[in-house]
């Protein structure tokens, strides 16, 4: 993300809009591609997911679950959702059109715009509670409010970064992301050369439940959760790939497994510093100078990453007939409304922050195995760019009123299964969660329902061969 | 039809692209073999399965 946001302005309508990028127009080589994922995989939220885990697991388990949760997470994301987007030079909500119709990959949609403005909302409560515990490290003796005022401020400063000075945040994010791979090998050093390795492995969960077991299956499917929850910014990365080599494997590799790694030196803090909370993490692992430098260098981070994600939502809500031409400023002001009430309730929804990262898993594992299986085994790798970008109730990808029924029904099943094996939000598992992560079968069962339904109905794989060579009424 | 309007120029420019991604070869991107794809699913998804289930309290 980074990257992207080199040039400011966001009406550039290939690489910044839905027009689909010519070849010549991409700009990742392989090192670019890597580095670009690289830079990706490393942000403040990965402490927030290993906080997560270690309430659950210890250091080794934990490490486990995250590692391999995260790469599977983006390895079932990545294979059909790159491999399009990188053919046709699409964005994801595009690709998602021969699936799911051209009014019902607008629903991807709002499952994108919760992902971005909820990770959004918690990096924001991770600013304002970094400004809390700077004040309290340096002897102050700050008010709970702080950390809603953080917020507001947080809110306020990415308003200002996304509508005057995307320059200023393509130069801020140039500092920070090797900033803050320099903070996660200083926190690494500090935590093996003070505690030790075996102090680490030996530091029992934070708050885990009765069952070890199914405490380890919650990690892991957390791990997923946080592979799938890149499903937002893959289609931005792949589409500018010149290869798709260089599409499918820094995302597999930077995305899951420098992603999770870093993830994992937040497990290993909060296990040995006893929080959860990032933020309470620096000073005792750094002193007060350098942990205070830390929150700040932390609080800074938060915010250029907040700003990447209101931007990105902006450019999404473009998809919105309404929205198509509203002012920029217009639009970001709308963009960040809904994380206002993180202002007001910063604990209360904070708390919900593991609850919320596992629903990520809820709302997008389905997809992926929907797009998987129309992908490869319907369209056999051929989607009609004609038909994705034809609104005309003529077009391939128009289907029911612009609904694909197979798809949808099979992306409810989906998530109400998810919900019916594991819970989020109570923390409620089904015995089958022992055998079979949430998001796996999530993923798996809509896949073979859709798969079914388009074999019974016969004409999802063969609408796009006859698609129109000419546009009607074009949905750009 | 203005064929300056800004609504007709991004039509074009977009037909334009329909046009040219369409005429590629897969080729053109590179090749995906059957061994990246044995890579993937072994590095990705079959030894993190593995991983998962061996070390299971």
């Amino acid at each position: 993300m980074v990257r992207a946001l080199s040039t400011p302005e966001p009406e550039q309508d290939s690489v910044f809009g839905r027009m689909p990028v010519l070849p010549g127009e991409r700009e990742y080589g392989t090192v670019a591609a890597h580095t670009t994922c690289f830079a990706y995989a490393i942000a403040t939220w990965c402490f927030l997911t290993g906080g997560y885990v270690a309430e659950l697991v210890g250091a080794v388990e934990g490490a486990v679950c995250l590692v391999a949760g995260s790469l599977i997470g983006v390895f079932v994301t990545t294979m059909p959702l790159s491999m399009a987007c990188q053919r046709y030079g699409l964005e994801q909500m595009d690709a998602c059109k021969p699936a799911f119709g051209q009014r019902g990959a607008q629903i991807m949609l709002i499952f994108y715009l919760i992902n971005m403005l909820g990770w959004s909302g918690l990096i924001l409560v991770m600013f304002g509670n970094g400004l809390y515990n700077i004040a309290a490290a340096l002897g102050f003796e700050p008010g709970h409010g702080v950390v809603g005022a953080g917020v507001a401020l947080g809110l306020w400063l990415t308003y200002l970064i996304v509508t005057r000075g995307v320059h200023l945040l393509s130069l801020a994010n140039s500092i920070i992301t090797p900033g803050l791979a320099v903070l996660v090998v200083f926190m690494m050093y500090v935590l093996l050369y003070e505690h030790g390795w075996e102090t680490i492995a030996a530091a029992q969960p934070l708050a885990p439940g009765p069952t070890p077991f199914i405490n380890y299956m919650i990690a892991f499917e957390l791990g997923i959760a946080a592979g799938i929850s890149w499903w937002g910014g893959i289609g931005f990365l792949a589409r500018n790939t010149r290869s798709t080599r260089n599409a499918i494997y820094p995302e597999i590799l930077q995305l899951g497994f420098s992603g999770a790694l870093v993830c994992c030196i937040g497990l290993f803090s909060a296990l040995v510093v006893r929080s959860s909370d990032p933020t309470e993490w620096m000073v005792p692992i750094g002193g007060v100078f350098l942990g205070v430098l830390a929150l700040g260098f932390v609080a800074l981070a938060n915010v250029t990453s907040t700003a990447v994600s209101i931007f990105a939502s902006g450019l999404a809500l473009r998809h919105v007939p309404g929205l198509h031409a509203m002012p920029w400023k217009r639009l970001m002001l709308l963009t960040v409304a809904p994380c206002v009430p993180f202002v007001f309730w910063p604990h209360e929804l904070y708390d919900l922050g593991d609850a919320f990262l596992a629903y990520n898993g809820t709302m997008y594992a389905p997809i992926v195995g929907i797009v998987f299986v129309d992908f490869y085994v319907l369209r056999r790798q051929r989607l009609s760019l004609w038909a994705i970008f034809e609104r005309a109730p003529s077009g391939a990808y128009h289907y029911t009123h612009g609904f694909h029924w197979p798809a949808l029904a099979s992306l409810v099943l989906g998530q109400g299964l998810y919900l019916f094996l594991y819970d989020p939000f109570t923390g409620e598992t089904h015995d089958l969660f022992r055998l079979m992560p949430a998001s796996i079968a999530a993923c798996g069962v809509p896949a073979l329902t859709y798969w079914l339904a388009t074999l019974v109905m016969r004409k999802a794989a063969t609408a796009d061969r006859n698609a129109e060579r000419r546009l009607i009424d074009p949905n750009i | 039809m203005n064929p300056t309007d800004p609504g007709n120029l991004r039509e074009r420019e977009l037909e334009h692209r329909i046009e040219e991604l369409e005429a590629l070869d897969r080729a053109t991107f590179g090749h995906f073999s059957a061994w990246d794809w044995a890579a993937c699913i072994a590095f990705a998804f079959v030894l993190p399965l593995l991983g998962v289930w061996w070390f299971a309290p």
